[in-house]
C-alpha cells in the first residue's frame, strides 16, 4: 500500500528535490505565454504551442524508476519522446524554419517593392539593431558569464543579435546553426513575443526620433502595373545573386523565393494555396510545440535568459531607430522628402510594422496614406533580415574556424 | 579600429582576424555585416531597375511593331 502511495505521490516529491521547484516557475511562464496568446492575441499560433510545450517538457515523469522530464529534449529522457523526435527531425536539421520560409514566400507580394524599388534600402538600414545588439551582447557576455569561451560568446551574441531581424525562422536558423539548443527556447520566445509586440515597441521609438511635421510628410505613390515576367524572374535572380555573394543565406533565400515563384508562376495555384495555408499552419504548430520543449527549467531559468529577453527588446528598438535615422539622413539630400516613419517598417515583421506606420500617419493626418510605401519597406525588410542572417553566419563561421 | 587591430597583427588573413581581441572581432562583424547587407540589397535594387527597363523596352518595341503593322 505504502509502495503504491509512494508511486502516486512521486510526482509531488519531484518538486521538492534539488532545483526541481524551477519546474513550477516554468508552468507559470508557459501559462503566461498561453494567456498572452489567447487573451491578448499576441502571435497566438506560436505562443500557445510554445507555452504548452514549456509546461509539457517540465512535467515530472518516472521513466525506469528515475524521475526525469517527459519527452526531454536535452538528453534527460531515458528514451526519445515525441518532442525529441520532432526536435531532431525539424529543428536540429533546420527543416522547420526552411519550410516556413516556403510558406512565407508564397504569401509575399513584391509588387509594392517593384513600384518603389528605392525602398529596398530601408530593408538594409533597419538591420542596424542586429549588429548593434550583437556587439553590445559580445561586450556584456564576459561580465554576465565570467569565463565564457570567446567562440561560444561570438555564437551566442550573433543568435541574440539576430532576434532584431524580427524574423522568427531566421532567428531559429541562426541559433540552430551555432548549435545553441539550450538557448533556443528563450531566443525563440524573445523573437516571437517582440514580433507580436511591434505595435507597442515601435510607436514610442518613432515618436522620440521624429517631429509631428515629419510624421505628416506625404509621399507619392504611382499605381503602375508590374509585368508578370518581372514577378517571375525576380525570385530566380535574387536566389542566384544571394547564392553567389552570401552562400550561407541560400537555404533561407532559396526557400523564400521558391515559395514566391510558386505564387507568381500563375500555374501552381493549388500549391501556392497549400503553401500559404496548410504548410504554414502545420509547420507553425509543430515548430511552436518543439520550441516549447526546449524550455527545460534548469536551462531556461538562467541569467543568460534574462539577458536574451532584454537584449532582444534592445535589438527591436535599435532596428526601428536605424530605419528612422536612415530616412532622416536621406531627407537631408532629397528634394522630395520621405516620411521618416517609413524607415521603421524596414524590419521583417510583415505586415504588422507597415500597418503600425500607417496608423501613426493617419493619427497625425487622417488623409495621409503611406501604407503602400510602408509595405514596400516591410517587404524589403524580409529580404534584408535573411541576408543579414546569412552574413552573420558566414562572418562568425570565418572567425571561429580553426586556422 | 578593427583595422588598427588587424594592422598590428601584420596581415589581413583570416588567421589574423581570428587572433584579434573579442571586441575587434565584434566590430569587424558589425562593419562588414552592415556593408554586406547594403551591398546585397543594392544589387537587388539594380536587379529590379534593370528588369523594369527591359520590360519597358520590350513593351515599347511591341507597341511600335503593332503600330507599323497597322
Amino acid at each position: 500500500m505504502i509502495e503504491v502511495l509512494k508511486e502516486i505521490l512521486n510526482g509531488f516529491v519531484y518538486f521538492g528535490q534539488g532545483d526541481n521547484w524551477k519546474a513550477l516557475i516554468m508552468y507559470l511562464i508557459g501559462g503566461l505565454l498561453i494567456y498572452l496568446a489567447i487573451k491578448k492575441e499576441y502571435e497566438p499560433a506560436l505562443l500557445l504551442p510554445i507555452g504548452f510545450g514549456a509546461i509539457l517538457v517540465n512535467l515530472p515523469l518516472s521513466i525506469a524508476g528515475e524521475p526525469t522530464t517527459i519527452a526531454g529534449v536535452l538528453d534527460t529522457a531515458a528514451e526519445s519522446g515525441f518532442l525529441k523526435i520532432l526536435f531532431d527531425a525539424g529543428i536540429a536539421t533546420e527543416l522547420f524554419p526552411i519550410l516556413i520560409f516556403v510558406a512565407i514566400g508564397a504569401m509575399i507580394d513584391f509588387t509594392p517593392l517593384f513600384k518603389n524599388p528605392y525602398m529596398i534600402f530601408f530593408g538594409a538600414a533597419a538591420q542596424f539593431g542586429i549588429f548593434v545588439t550583437f556587439f553590445v551582447t559580445l561586450m556584456l557576455l564576459p561580465l554576465v558569464v565570467p569565463g565564457m569561451d570567446n567562440t561560444y560568446a561570438l555564437k551566442l551574441a550573433s543568435a541574440i543579435g539576430i532576434i532584431g531581424a524580427a524574423d522568427g525562422p531566421t532567428t531559429l536558423f541562426v541559433a540552430n546553426h551555432f548549435k545553441l539548443a539550450e538557448y533556443l527556447g528563450p531566443i525563440s520566445v524573445a523573437a516571437y513575443s517582440y514580433m507580436s509586440l511591434v505595435p507597442i515597441i515601435q510607436p514610442p521609438v518613432i515618436k522620440l526620433l521624429t517631429s509631428k511635421k515629419e510624421r505628416m510628410i506625404r509621399m507619392d505613390y504611382h499605381e503602375e502595373p508590374v509585368s508578370k515576367s518581372i514577378k517571375v524572374v525576380f525570385p530566380i535572380l535574387v536566389t542566384i545573386i544571394a547564392g553567389v555573394i552570401v552562400p550561407m543565406s541560400v537555404p533561407l533565400v532559396g526557400s523564400l523565393m521558391f515559395g514566391n515563384l510558386i505564387r507568381e508562376s500563375g500555374v501552381l495555384e493549388n500549391l501556392s494555396q497549400t503553401a500559404q495555408h496548410e504548410l504554414a499552419n502545420l509547420i507553425t504548430l509543430l515548430l511552436g510545440i518543439t520550441i516549447g520543449s526546449t524550455m527545460v527549467a534548469d536551462k531556461f531559468i538562467d541569467p543568460v535568459t534574462g539577458m536574451i529577453l532584454l537584449l532582444g527588446l534592445f535589438a527591436f528598438v535599435f532596428d526601428t531607430a536605424g530605419g528612422v535615422i536612415f530616412a532622416k539622413i536621406l531627407n537631408i539630400f532629397l528634394k522630395k522628402k520621405i516620411n521618416p516613419m517609413i524607415g521603421a517598417a524596414g524590419i521583417s515583421a510583415f505586415p504588422m510594422s507597415a500597418r503600425v506606420i500607417q496608423k501613426m500617419a493617419k493619427k497625425e493626418d487622417p488623409t495621409n496614406f503611406i501604407l503602400m510605401q510602408a509595405i514596400s519597406a516591410n517587404v524589403a525588410g524580409q529580404l534584408g533580415s535573411i541576408v543579414a542572417g546569412g552574413l552573420v553566419i558566414a562572418l562568425i563561421d570565418m572567425l571561429i574556424k580553426v586556422g | 579600429m578593427f583595422l588598427h587591430a588587424l594592422q598590428s597583427t601584420g596581415d589581413f588573413s583570416i588567421q589574423s582576424l581570428q587572433k584579434m581581441d573579442l571586441w575587434a572581432q565584434g566590430l569587424f562583424v558589425v562593419v562588414i555585416g552592415l556593408i554586406g547587407v547594403f551591398l546585397v540589397l543594392t544589387l537587388f535594387f539594380f536587379t529590379i531597375v534593370i528588369m523594369q527597363k527591359i520590360a519597358e523596352a520590350a513593351k515599347k518595341s511591341k507597341t511600335v511593331k503593332a503600330d507599323a503593322a497597322e
